[in-house]
């Protein structure tokens, strides 16, 4: 077996070249170009643009510190993409029981769950449609909105929500990037 | 759980089935060398790579050969892997300078590339270049799978032929396998995929300033072309280490309906392939339906486990490691796909979901890699079980056990059961050796039954080359990192050689015609009698190491205890 297995290795060795050549070399690059023609800008991850600085892609979720803006779900890795992370909390987990509380402590007692969970990415760049009209009030509060504001928030709100594909794939979500955009659009950006 | 998110699987299942009867046969024809296939421009392609390589497309092999050949064909892809792994910060396409990955590292990465599973003990964006993921992993994602795949075909030749030594060409088989099959449908992929919002660049990371102090630096590469081939090949190793999870592979719900797709795709038009070559089409359809029904069974449990009220976590926790985007279903059967079809992707936090859906997903992977099974490996496995259940059914009337037109004797049986028993026996032994030495027990990071589980998932993955994880273990250390290497060649091999020498000695026994004797190998007798085979096997080996671990834990979830 072991003298099959010496006389199989020349050849061997130029297979594994010329089909690491086709596959590694040739197939990525083929996909690169096409990709570059069809998708350009999906191909480069979908920039957000604003006054000539990147502000971030609209597929990855961010932190925002201040309360004038819709906030993404807690993250594992808070938000930072090198490495993405989850919390790989188990079901009966001590730590993730008192992560939960703490979390609705500080989002109240009704808060939707996705608020008190962190993602299988640390990088959701969604929330439920709950957890948007959840804030609604404390944006209207840090925003210092009146009542025609805040119905112009709560339609916002409203057409932010992306719903299922043909009505069952996926689910209904709100991309908190592009709410906070439209946020800042309508009424201003906040003081910093 | 809501209707639609059952309309998503039935969706899902239904293409899926339409789909696997033309591939099957698609891939049948490849391999048979068709005239028509070998006319078409990527015939052409096949026969200027084998002309190149200096392998002639008919040099038969006998079986022996055939390993052997499989064998050196992996030992130097695993050395080159080894290789590109280390030095990669000398080589070209590393905008990002990132270092040499250290030796047991790389040792486990390569081994795990290899192998078909793709267990990930590195973080992909933080620690690779973009040359090691595309020529490096990249590479072995295909061949890793078409490897698999030359087995299945060669036991299929061996049921076919009739006193034949030989059971066909190593190299020609591999070839075909990239060339016609992988390749074209990975290039269509990775392109729709990018249209889906996938990147494909070879871009060093991007500093971006966020809306409000959001600053983040958003890793960049060609992802694309690596998830594609990683789903479609059964591999399942991500450019990212949340895999399709991330955004940036899995940025939408239909790109994860799509990936779901790639992930089931080939597994499942391979039994019909399998049919098609030895001759024996209802058969091959006999076996999709076993793997079907087993599949249904264990992804229904799942939902309903996951549907459950957790009393530890007041029920707040369904949504913990899950993306909003895929929710609770599609995050489920995600697990159950990818840890059936032994592809070993996840697209959220395996560790958080509830304790029976951890344990489904092992008992998938302890079941043999199967149910689906990856790409070939599934094939050549559950012919394995095959030929013990003719073996049952042949005692069982006192008959010589016929399987096919070949007879089943003591030289087969012995490899079949090498097959079948020799992978658990990694995964306990593993796991116990793990579980019993300190170095072992500082890696768990989760206390109580948990802790058991994601030793157990870790052996269990490695060894049935799944590559799943859960993730909680801390995977990246000497001690792990070489014994779960171990697990995952012993555990590919121990297959692979036995499932060959079966094919070589069923090739050369004369063909015996079906006779009203003989038992049959299709319809619902003979698939229940496999399935419960399967089921009988797996449970009795595992269900000691399952009460422990999940189903503990869910006991105790249930009275609302936490660790």
């Amino acid at each position: 077996m072991l003298t099959e297995i010496i006389r199989s290795l020349r050849p061997a060795w130029r297979v594994l070249l010329v089909l690491s050549a086709l596959t590694g070399l040739v197939y990525p690059i083929l996909v690169w170009g096409s990709a570059a023609l069809i998708f350009p800008k999906k191909s480069m991850g979908q920039l957000i643009v604003r006054d000539d600085t990147i502000l971030g892609s609209e597929l990855i979720g961010q932190r925002y510190t201040s309360s004038a803006y819709f906030q993404s779900r807690p993250s594992a890795s808070g938000y930072s993409a090198l490495p993405s992370a989850a919390s790989n909390l188990g079901p009966t987990s001590e730590v993730l029981r008192s992560d939960i509380n703490k979390r609705q402590a500080v989002e109240g007692a009704n808060a939707p769950s996705d608020l008190l969970t962190t993602s299988g990415s640390g990088l959701d760049p969604d929330i439920s449609p709950e957890a948007a009209r959840f804030q609604i009030e404390r944006i209207v509060q840090a925003r210092a909105l009146g009542q025609s504001q805040r119905e112009e928030l709560q339609a916002m709100v409203v057409s932010s929500v992306q719903h299922p594909l043909l009505g069952f794939i996926g689910k209904s979500r709100t991309n908190v990037l592009e709410l906070n955009l439209a946020l800042d659009a309508a009424f201003g950006r906040p003081p910093r | 759980m809501a209707q639609t998110e059952f309309l998503q699987i039935a969706l899902l299942l239904a293409i899926l089935m339409a789909c696997a009867a033309p591939l099957g046969n698609y891939m049948a024809a490849v391999f048979e060398g068709s005239p028509v296939i070998q006319r078409n421009p990527l015939g052409r392609l096949e026969r200027q790579i084998l002309r190149l390589c200096g392998t002639p497309a008919d040099a038969e092999m006998r079986w022996w050969e055939y390993a052997a050949a499989l064998i050196a064909f992996n030992f130097l892809g695993f050395v080159l892997l080894f290789v590109i792994l280390i030095s990669q910060d000398l080589l070209p396409l590393n905008p990002n300078n990132v270092k040499g990955m250290a030796i047991p590292l790389a040792l486990n990465t390569a081994v795990s590339f290899v192998t078909n599973t793709n267990w990930q003990a590195y973080s992909g964006e933080s620690t690779l270049s973009h040359f090691a993921q595309m020529a490096g992993l990249g590479v072995q994602n295909f061949l890793s799978a078409a490897t698999g795949m030359t087995v299945a075909v060669a036991l299929a030749r061996g049921f076919r032929r009739d006193s034949s030594i030989t059971i066909g060409s190593f190299w020609t088989d591999l070839v075909r396998m990239v060339v016609h099959i992988l390749f074209p449908l990975a290039i269509v992929f990775a392109v729709v995929l990018v249209g889906q919002g996938v990147l494909q660049n070879f871009a060093p990371n991007l500093t971006v300033f966020g809306l409000n102090q959001g600053r983040q630096i958003l890793p960049m590469g060609p992802v694309a072309s690596q998830t594609a081939i990683s789903l479609l090949g059964s591999n399942g190793g991500g450019f990212f280490g949340v895999n399709s999870a991330h955004p940036f592979a899995n940025p939408t719900p239909l790109s994860n309906l799509l990936e779901l797709f790639a992930v089931l795709l080939i597994p499942v038009a391979s039994p019909l392939m399998f049919g098609r070559l030895c001759g024996n089409p209802k058969h091959g359809r006999t076996l999709l339906y076993v793997m079907l029904g087993l599949f249904l069974t264990t992804l229904s449990a799942a939902i309903y486990s996951e549907a459950m009220h957790n009393a530890a976590l007041s029920g707040a926790a369904s949504l913990e490691g899950k993306e909003t985007r895929f929710g609770i279903a599609s995050s489920v059967l995600w697990a159950l796909s990818t840890t059936a079809t032994s592809n070993g992707s996840v697209n959220a936090a395996m560790s958080s979901m509830s304790p029976l859906t951890g344990g489904l997903a092992m008992l998938n992977m302890m079941l043999g890699e199967v149910v689906f099974g990856g790409v070939g490996s599934g094939l050549y496995g559950i012919v394995m079980f095959a030929v013990l259940t003719v073996f049952v059914a042949g005692l069982m009337v006192g008959r010589t056990p016929e399987y096919l037109g070949k007879k089943i004797e003591a030289a087969q049986m012995k490899f079949a059961v090498a097959a079948v028993v020799a992978p658990s026996a990694v995964i306990l032994t593993g796991a116990a050796l793990t579980l019993s030495t300190t170095v072992g027990l500082s890696a768990i990071s989760s206390r109580g039954p948990h802790g058991l589980s994601e030793v157990l998932y870790a052996f269990t993955s490695a060894a049935a080359n799944n590559g799943s994880s859960f993730a909680g273990i801390a995977a990246d250390t000497t001690f792990l990192n070489l014994l779960l290497a171990t697990a995952m060649v012993v555990g590919r091999f121990v297959v692979i050689i036995p499932a060959l020498a079966v094919a070589g000695t069923l090739a050369s026994k004369k063909t015996t015609p079906v006779s009203l004797g003989s038992f049959p190998v299709t319809g619902w007798l003979f698939g229940g009698l496999l399935a419960a085979i399967i089921v009988i096997v797996g449970a009795l080996t595992f269900l000691p190491a399952l009460s422990l671990g999940p189903i503990l834990e869910h006991m105790l979830m249930l009275s609302g205890r936490t660790f």
